[in-house]
């Protein structure tokens, strides 16, 4: 008879109580893996997203705002800026490349990006299936776009005017898919791309019928706009003054992805925080039931662990199966709250992805659950420590005279 | 086999033992009387190795108890001496047969399950083997606590009030199972008691006085 074989016999002796250990501790634990699978995943999409974009270039209004919109394809843009200004930029020393972005136009809750092939640059996107566009209301589908609507090469469909669905539609001007993208996971996927020309023909004939502020309002030749301008610098040394020098001279602005997911994420962050701490509430209340637990079941079980001693067990051998009943607890509660949390991570992941925010899986590993694992097996020691002492000092004859 | 030499134990001042000599040979039989509170129970205690005597010494074949402690004086006893106690204490949350495996673990030998149910078998619970302690009669529970003192092949087979709570067929049979038991592992047999029922059949006796 193996020693954890008693030590799990005893605790399947009170089902309830060894329940309610396991799953206080694995509600801690499950929680912990959901935030660190969301974080990972979070910043993982964040600094791939921006990935090779140290600038971006676009009308006034909020910093952060900007980002959002120009590089995640999340917010509203702050507007558009001139076409002339933007190319005034483009014979900058310092600046290597600059992608422009026009914004405006979705496809069943899809942003139609009009952009330029050195877009796909910057996420390593290829063809899967087909072209890139060459004129006018050719597009290029992301590949979770290509999934999600079943629009195959040569089918067409209009774009509604505004990011969200539901708005007016361009059916004068049809797209035709003439490209579909290997997947990237990144923000790519979740994109219609196309020319920027598309955009501003799209709404040539909006110019002509009415005349609407915002975004759009175009378009005589001279008068063409771009949303926002994704720029590498040449040198790493431009982030010091090109930032300043747009800022202050012309109507554009200037925003580093670098700061502004940073301060992103120290927002979400806090939120993180908050619920991390909470979750470290319920893995110190697993650790005081499981003392107290184990405190109550030593004083039950006195008589048991003097008996054994009378049968030849050691008081090592008392310690152990103390001290193993919380490790057994700690294990058995680690591993249903990493399957829990995989598992509620998943669930939430499917519901991230019907609302089109975000890709989120629970079929991932951060190197952090190792720790976790370790943490919780230390609060199985710390719970079982004290117990197992009183276990070890047991002293017979006292026990057994006493009943 | 078994001998005590000048064993005098005190709690504090109070002298609650004092045994000047008492030797029990390989397969003899010894009832150990005495009203309560005359000190049976430190006897037992002392013999098991459980307290150590203020003052005396135990050999049990050869070995001088006073010279053990620790882990090698728990393995000593569970290989040597077997103890049914008053209360049963049956290990309650694992069944019959595995009480009997971990004794045979916890005395440090591997185990054996044929030899643990052929000792259910010859006590006639052999079917319970799968049960849980506490689904056991009372009588099958006393069978249980003497096949768990047996089971070891102990050199010593100690008996704390054996009969007591039991009605007199029941005392008879635990009694006989103790008997042929120690006798088929050739164990000396010591039993406390104060049933009359059981002075009728052993002669050999020690009396303790109160004092």
């Amino acid at each position: 008879m193996k020693l954890w074989q008693l030590a799990l016999a005893y605790l399947r002796q009170r089902p309830l109580n060894t329940f309610l250990n396991v799953i206080l501790l694995a509600l801690g634990v499950a929680m912990i893996v959901v935030l660190l699978l969301f974080s990972a995943q979070m910043e993982d999409r964040l600094t791939r997203d921006s990935r090779g974009i140290d600038m971006v270039v676009g009308a006034k209004g909020s910093p952060l705002q900007l980002i959002l919109s120009s590089i995640y394809q999340i917010d509203m843009p702050t507007g558009n800026i001139s076409l002339a200004a933007a190319r005034k930029l483009k014979s900058h020393p310092m600046i290597k490349t600059i992608v422009p972005l026009a914004l405006g136009d979705a496809f069943r809750g899809f942003r139609i990006v009009g952009t330029e092939h050195s877009y796909l640059k910057l996420y390593d996107a290829k063809l899967a299936q087909g072209e890139l566009w060459s004129k006018p209301l050719d597009a290029a589908l992301g590949a979770a776009v290509a999934k999600k609507t079943g629009l195959k090469l040569g089918d067409t469909f209009t774009g509604s005017h505004g990011l969200g669905a539901g708005g007016g539609e361009h059916e004068a001007a049809p797209f035709k898919v003439i490209g579909i993208l290997a997947e990237t996971g990144s923000v790519a996927d979740r994109l219609v791309l196309t020319g920027i020309d598309s955009v501003w023909k799209m709404h040539e004939h909006h110019a002509e019928k009415e005349k609407h502020e915002g975004e759009h309002e175009t378009e005589t030749d001279e008068g063409k706009e771009v949303t926002a301008l994704l720029i590498q610098y040449r040198t790493p040394l431009a982030g010091a003054s090109l930032p300043r020098e747009i800022n202050n001279q012309s109507a554009m602005q200037a925003a580093s992805p670098a700061f502004e997911t940073a301060r992103l994420l120290t927002l979400v962050g806090f939120g993180v925080d908050t619920l991390r701490v909470f979750a470290i509430v319920l893995m110190a209340s697993a650790l005081l039931s499981m003392f107290i637990a184990l405190t109550n079941a030593l004083d039950e079980r006195r008589y048991d662990l003097a008996i054994m001693r009378t049968l030849g067990a050691g008081s090592g051998w008392q310690f152990a199966l103390v001290m193993l009943q919380g490790l057994l607890l700690a294990g058995i509660g680690a591993l249903v709250g990493i399957v829990l949390g995989h598992l509620a991570a998943q669930a939430l992941g499917m519901w991230f992805n019907i609302t089109q925010q975000m890709a989120f899986t629970g079929i991932t590993w951060v190197s952090e659950e190792v720790w976790l694992i370790a943490v919780a097996i230390g609060v199985g020691i710390i719970a079982a420590i004290l117990p197992a002492i009183g276990a070890y000092r047991t002293d017979i004859a006292k026990t057994l005279a006493k009943e | 086999m078994i001998e005590l030499n000048n064993i005098r134990h005190r709690y504090g001042d109070r002298v609650v033992l004092d045994l000047p000599n008492f030797q029990l040979s390989a397969g003899e039989e010894c009832l150990i009387l005495g009203s309560s509170g005359s000190g049976k129970t430190t006897l037992l205690h002392i013999l098991a190795g459980i307290l150590k005597p203020t003052q005396g010494e135990v050999r049990i074949s050869g070995m001088r108890l006073n010279d053990l402690s620790g882990a090698p004086l728990d393995r000593f006893r569970g290989q040597n001496i077997g103890i049914v106690l008053q209360k049963l204490h049956l290990i309650a949350p694992i069944s019959v047969l595995q009480n009997l495996l971990l004794t045979q673990t916890l005395s440090g030998r591997p185990t054996d399950e044929s030899a643990a149910m052929k000792l259910l078998d010859s006590l006639g619970i052999a079917s319970l083997s799968k049960s849980k302690p506490t689904q056991l009669s009372h009588g099958q529970a006393q069978r249980l606590a003497i096949a768990r003192a047996v089971i070891n092949q102990p050199k010593l087979l100690i008996a704390d009030e054996p009969t007591s709570n039991l009605d007199d067929k029941h005392a008879a049979e635990a009694l006989q199972l103790l008997r042929s038991q120690a006798h088929a592992c050739g164990a000396a047999l010591l039993l406390a008691t104060h049933d009359a029922r059981v002075k009728e059949h052993i002669e050999r006796r020690l009396e303790l006085t109160l004092r």
